[in-house]
């Protein structure tokens, strides 16, 4: 202990030593870090912490210096402010028989007490002022590295490496619910941390997918929201190879509180040895095709894996052990006309997610990951659905509904494996295409670019062909409402694809033999576009 | 928290003597006692209910692990507690203050607008009604945290529209009070009382009143932005469409860093008053209080984005709202000094109302440094959204506001009732807040600094030990405040013996001290002159 | 306390009175309402439309009870000065209101929008070129901005003008000319229904010709809300004129004593000014 507290003290005058000149400045702040430390690393052992983390970065050691600078100069403030209020408590009282003054003003006084302060903020904000700038300074960055904040887990993309990969927490459910010892590094260990070499400057573009999240790791002095939508960047040189731990430090959710981040910083060598095996094991820069796997399962097993799956790849955490999501934010899977419907739906909905809401893509995992997961959701709780899928259909369905010539074809492939590095569009399947509209709307759907890709491909594929747009509804309403309302749908269609380009005697306009109809009310309320 | 006045002393020739003072007349009532009482027992009722989900929150992370509440219902909690705190326990507690005193103060009859001052308080319980109500719906009340970031908030259930409902009719009740507390400071005036012979509370409540019009309707408008993201499609806070969830950050703190001073203010304004009673010397630097409480009012429209230093604003951005951040330390530093030289030379004892307003001074000020050390950025970078934080705003809320609420019902409870209270309770109660206070929130500090970041229901064993201490101190912190209203009950009850004077404490100056205690149903209906 | 014993005393202190717990109960059911309505619950509508009605209620009874207080001349020097500081603060307040969306449109069009076109968004919306006006990067309908030199223009000028009759009638009140004064007024209100009439069939125009919607990200999000809530003021202002031209015509304003029509008119005022801006910021810039 004693000599930890040492190497800390020295560690930190050193770098206040570094940030100021003269030596004057050098004695003083040197001495009021000296105080600071020793005040502050007292009782620096497990379970009572008292201070910011031992800084691994020159800007996390400014803030270190910062923060006891800050501390002692308030501390001997208030120490003065509060003697001469007690001392006043004391000598004035009405029970020793002080008689009270009856001065209310006093200029000088007030100018002097207004004065100093704001002097100690001048002599404050300098250092603060040079902090704020190193900091900030993210140029000639030597590696960038993307980090996406997903509810809830990370994910870091070597965007210059042709890799990237998917980080969560590794403490097992049963130390949360206290049915087991908790490890030392409860709650902040995870599956895959995020790796880097020593001494190098990295910067980090960060962005969420759903919700802000905020990437901070103390010792590294980083703590920068992740906002959907937007990139914001970050940067930090770590001094030391070691494990580095934080956490997800704004508010995103139910299990905000279980997304860390670990840093693992690795010397050159090592560094260089890891990344020549993650690219190996993702496969980047090889002209081989991906490896596809092609057996049938039975659909038990598939199943059985799918339980794994749906813990670990995270699904369980919005959707809930019982598939019963969260009423209002998480969609329930039990009985669910996602999970119910038609299968190529669900597999479109897990490889490309759905923008603008917490469902990501999860086209991270394997195909057979997926498929196990598809299901054990088909087949679990209430649900009942006869279709099923294999992982080749996965594959397929990632490829735009073929498999890429010459894919090499294999019986299995491990978990975890997926082919990341030759990850194809996403797939735009082909006419008919269905577009489903709001109850009542007749405004676009959001998610109508898709299926207004897919006509945009038909008729570009085909230069002499047309397509014929039909518009239905649900059942419910006045007839003739319905047959108007069907018929503004299918106009929003024409005119969308009128806006995308498209010449007008390419479309036709074909009423509906039966104005509703489909598997529900929402496969009713559609527009469909099919080859004229 | 008073008593019904039975103790009709002035002389009134016409009729109003003979309306019923019955319970069912706080329903319609007009009058500014009955509302400033209604207000007072709203705020303390809410005050329970925060507590309780402070509990709940502390219960949790007395150990790490799960064991009390869903993560789920952890949020709820964290959010619903510091909603309820703010525009539930603390600003109606001051309003209540403002309603009783003010015309007493002012020498005016009532407040400026009388029946709309009743539509103020009675705004509230619908808003807690959907506060609380939403616990109870789908999904559960709002867990997003207090401050609704979006796209979170866009994500949540019902409970968000019950709570953005909730915080609109808040609002509303706000303006009114506001508007009217300006008019009957401005307009209401004894003869004679010129601005520069104003009581420092009716000055404090002056300029939050401004404050306040100027900032709620623009959380207004930032929720109906949120509502209309949630409902109707638009993008303001969605990429997606070219807006951004900073934007409501941005807006959102507009309102909220004022807000600050919403609570804080009317709290100096109460110690301004009490300090001098109990020193028996005259508030030193009056006219520097103004205009220290001025200047605060102004940096706080300038300062909103030292709350989002972690968004990644511009290094410049980053250094303006730093250096106007710590620009505020200077007025507020002032005061302090000028309390404290009130103090200086007095004849000072130490009444209940007294050791709460040191008590006041002496965790504010805490509050005050740990501020300074989050408005240095780079600083505030580790401590942002860490216990850090916790800690610095209970002691600048808590110390800052409940300390001073406390020090004001000592302070013209008297007033109020008719009876003294319980000095030695008073006592206790004081020392057993400002201790189990620090137990609670002194460790917090602590926790910040190693790393523990605020709103999650379980964390790692480096921080177990400074938990459990602060799970304990708030368990013993709340219970202080059940011997309160004990102490409150009893006073009411005139269980200490001793009537109240008209004027109760020897050094106190002002017209509230010039009519009987408990005050007359109706004071002031000629107004005095003031020399 | 009685009123009429201090009639018209220096202070008035009204008797106690019902109107504020309807109005609570108003918004109560308001709020239900519309949180029921917004989530689909059945019982939505009925308790928005109870809650309208109880809110209508209240309105009548207590301007109605602030209008008789008015007439049986209780309201002395003292309200009236009481009256002007409030009103001038509510339309602070209405400012600050307007403020925040300004506000949201600024930020969204200054800074949002350049920063998702930025270098380094490449990576997240390659295609995105930060244009004024935008739907934003994601979504995909495009629209054509309103034009500011039709209808637009027009209306600027029917408000500007109402703003005129609306000060003429103010004068002729103070010169007496009662008669005068609720053609002026009458006018005023006309020429604000026409500008109302006008901005129902731009936002049809809107909706049916342009492809321009609420939904169409943050352009179509500023302009409905910005010029939504501006023709709800408006609404408001033109219903306060009514009131006030009734109240004219039943001859309860005196050239010395008519703040409820000053206070209708400071409002309309401010309703032609935030128009102001709205014409510049909105569909001129």
């Amino acid at each position: 202990m004693g000599a930890s507290m040492m190497n800390q003290t020295q560690h930190l005058r050193v770098s206040t030593f570094k940030m100021y000149g003269s030596a004057m400045k050098q004695r003083l702040f040197g001495l009021l870090a000296l105080l600071g430390s020793l005040f502050m690393t007292m009782p620096a052992f497990a379970g009572w912490a008292i201070d910011l983390q031992k800084p691994n970065s020159a800007v996390a050691e400014q803030m270190y210096s910062l923060h006891v600078i800050i501390t002692v100069v308030c501390a001997v403030i208030f120490v003065l402010v509060f003697g001469v209020m007690f001392y006043s408590l004391y000598a004035h009282r009405k029970s020793k028989g002080h008689k009270a003054a009856n001065f209310h003003e006093n200029a000088t006084i007030e100018v002097v007490w207004t004065v100093i302060p704001f002097l100690i903020l001048l002599v404050m904000a300098w250092p603060a002022t040079k902090a704020v700038l190193d900091m900030r300074d993210s140029s000639a960055p030597e590696m960038t590295i993307k980090v996406t904040g997903y509810q809830w887990k990370w994910g870091y993309d070597y965007i210059h490496d042709g890799f990237g990969y998917v980080s969560t927490l590794a403490t097992p459910l049963a130390q949360i619910k206290n049915e087991e010892t908790k490890g030392e590094n409860y709650l902040l260990e995870v599956d895959n941390p995020l790796v880097v070499p020593v001494g190098k400057k990295i910067r980090l573009l960060i962005t969420a997918n759903d919700v802000l999240h905020a990437w901070w790791v103390p010792a590294l002095g980083v703590k920068q929201d992740a906002i959907p939508g937007f990139i914001r960047d970050a940067w930090f040189r770590a001094d030391r190879p070691g494990l580095y731990r934080g956490n997800c430090a704004e508010l995103c959710g139910k299990e905000h509180g279980y997304m860390p981040i670990v840093v693992e910083v690795k010397t050159q060598a090592d560094y260089d040895k890891w990344l020549a095996g993650q690219k190996d094991k993702y496969g980047v820069g090889k002209v081989a095709a991906p490896v596809i796997d092609t057996k049938v399962y039975p659909r038990d097993e598939l199943a059985t894996l799918g339980k794994t799956v749906y813990e670990s790849a995270g699904c369980i955490g919005c959707h809930g052990p019982a598939g019963k999501g969260v009423p209002g934010q998480f969609p329930a899977l039990d009985g669910s006309k996602m999970v119910n419907g038609p299968i190529a739906d669900q597999v479109a909905l897990l490889l490309n997610g759905k923008p603008g809401t917490a469902m990501a893509s999860f086209k991270h995992l394997s195909d057979k990951d997926i498929a196990a997961v598809i299901d054990f959701t088909r087949t679990s709780w209430s649900n009942k659905s006869a279709e099923f899928v294999q992982p080749i259909d996965i594959a397929k369905a990632r490829f735009g509904g073929k498999l890429p010539d010459g894919a090499a074809v294999a019986g299995d492939t491990k978990s975890g494996d997926a082919p990341k590095a030759v990850t194809a569009p996403a797939s735009s399947s082909a006419l008919p295409a269905k577009l489903y509209f709001a109850i009542g709307k007749k405004d676009m759907p959001s998610d109508a670019k898709e299926s207004l890709d897919a006509a945009l491909a038909f008729l570009k594929s085909k230069g002499d062909a047309k397509v014929a747009i039909t518009g239905f509804t649900d059942k419910t309403g006045n007839r003739d409402a319905n047959l108007e309302l069907a018929k503004e749908r299918a106009k929003a269609v024409r005119s969308a694809l009128e806006a995308a380009g498209v010449a007008k005697d390419r479309i036709e306009m074909k009423p509906p033999a039966e104005i509703t109809g489909g598997a529900d009310n929402k496969e009713a309320r559609r527009v469909e576009i099919n080859p004229a | 928290m008073a008593s019904v006045p039975h103790d009709h002393s002035h002389d009134h020739a016409h009729d109003h003597d003979h309306h019923p003072l019955k319970w069912t007349r706080f329903f319609t009532t007009t009058n500014h006692k009955d509302i400033g009482t209604m207000y007072m027992w709203f705020s303390f009722a809410m005050f329970l209910s925060g507590g309780v989900m402070a509990l709940g929150i502390r219960a949790e992370l007395f150990q790490p692990g799960l064991q009390v509440v869903r993560p789920e219902l952890f949020n709820q909690l964290t959010t619903l507690h510091g909603i309820v705190m703010i525009f539930g326990a603390i600003m109606p507690a001051f309003v209540g203050f403002a309603n009783w005193m003010l015309p007493l103060q002012l020498g005016a009859p009532d407040m400026a607008f009388a029946r709309m001052n009743n539509w103020s308080f009675w705004l509230l319980p619908p808003a807690a009604i959907l506060l609380i109500g939403s616990f109870f719906v789908p999904g559960g009340a709002a867990a997003g945290g207090w401050t609704l970031y979006p796209p979170l908030s866009v994500q949540a259930g019902m409970g968000m529209d019950m709570m953005i409902f909730a915080v609109h009719i808040m609002g509303a009740s706000s303006i009114m009070g506001s508007i009217n507390i300006i008019t009957t400071i401005l307009n209401l005036r004894a003869p004679g009382m010129t601005m520069m012979k104003l009581p420092m509370f009716a000055w404090t409540w002056l300029i939050t009143a401004f404050l306040l019009i100027a900032t709620m309707p623009v959380l207004a408008g930032a929720v109906t932005m949120l509502l209309t993201d949630r409902h109707f499609g638009t993008t303001f806070f969605n990429a997606a469409g070219g807006g951004d969830p900073v934007m409501f950050q941005h807006i959102f703190w507009f309102f909220g860093h004022p807000e600050v001073y919403i609570i804080a203010l009317p709290a100096f304004g109460v110690v301004s008053q009490i300090i001098p009673t109990f020193s028996r010397k005259p508030l030193f630097g009056y006219a520097s209080m103004v205009y220290a409480t001025a200047s605060i009012a102004i940096l706080s429209f300038i300062v909103w984005a030292h709350h989002m230093y972690t968004t990644g604003l511009p290094a410049a951005g980053q250094l303006y709202f730093m250096y106007a951040t710590m620009l505020i330390a200077v007025p507020t530093a002032a005061k302090i000094f000028n309390w404290l030289a009130t103090m200086w030379r007095g004849s000072i004892t130490l009444e209940t109302p007294m050791l709460f307003c040191l008590g006041f001074l002496f965790l504010f000020t805490m509050g005050g440094f740990t501020g300074l050390v989050l408005s240095l950025t780079p600083v505030d970078i580790q401590l942002h959204d860490t216990y850090y934080v916790v800690a610095h705003f209970h002691y600048v809320m808590v110390a800052g506001a409940l300390f001073s609420a406390f020090a004001a019902v000592y302070y013209w409870g008297p007033k109020w009732t008719g009876w003294m209270y319980e000095e030695k309770l008073g006592k206790i109660h004081f020392w057993w807040s400002l201790i189990a206070f620090n137990i609670t929130f002194f460790p917090q500090h602590f926790l910040g600094l190693a790393g523990m970041p605020r709103r999650i229901p379980d964390y790692n064993m480096q921080f177990e030990n400074w938990n459990a201490v602060s799970s304990v101190g708030a368990f013993l912190f709340g219970f202080a405040q059940i011997f309160f209203i004990v102490i409150v009950i009893r006073m009411i009850k005139g269980k200490s013996g001793i009537r109240a004077a008209a004027k109760p404490w020897d050094g106190a100056e002002g017209l509230e001290w010039t009519v009987p205690s408990p005050a007359p149903y109706h004071t002031f209906e000629t107004p005095p002159v003031v020399k | 306390m009685s009123a009429t014993s201090h009639a018209p005393g220096k202070y008035f202190v009204p008797e106690p009175s019902k109107w504020p717990l309807v109005g609570s109960f108003a918004l109560l059911l308001l709020a239900f309402g519309a949180v029921g309505t917004m989530n689909k619950l059945a019982w939505g509508w009925w308790t928005l439309a109870a809650g309208s009605a109880v809110l209508l209620y209240m309105l009548f009874g207590w301007f109605g009870q602030v209008i008789k207080e008015s007439e049986s001349k209780l309201y002395g020097k003292n309200v009236d000065i009481s009256f002007r500081w409030s009103m001038s603060w509510f339309i602070f307040s209405e400012v600050m209101f307007f403020a925040a969306f300004f506000g949201a449109l600024g930020f969204a069009r200054l800074h949002s929008v350049p920063d998702l076109a930025s270098i380094d968004s490449k990576t997240l919306w390659p295609n995105f070129a930060g244009s004024w006006p935008t739907t934003g990067p994601y979504i995909d309908s495009p629209f054509t901005p309103m034009g500011a030199w039709g209808i637009p223009a027009l209306n600027t000028a029917l408000l500007l003008l109402s703003g005129v009759w609306l000060t003429l009638s103010h004068h002729a009140v103070i010169a007496g000319h009662r008669s005068k004064a609720i053609g002026w007024l009458a006018l005023t209100i006309v020429f604000g229904v026409v500008f109302l009439g006008f901005q129902v069939y731009e936002y049809i125009h809107a909706y049916s010709a342009l492809n321009l919607k609420l939904t169409s990200g943050i352009f179509g999000s500023t302009f409905f809300m910005l010029t939504g809530f501006h023709g709800f003021h408006v609404t408001v202002g033109a219903i306060m004129l009514f009131v006030v031209l009734i109240r004219l015509m039943r001859g309860h304003f005196t050239p010395q004593n008519h703040f409820a029509f000053e206070a209708a008119a400071w409002y309309w005022h401010f309703v032609d000014v935030v128009w102001l801006g709205l014409f510049v910021i909105v569909y001129m810039l």
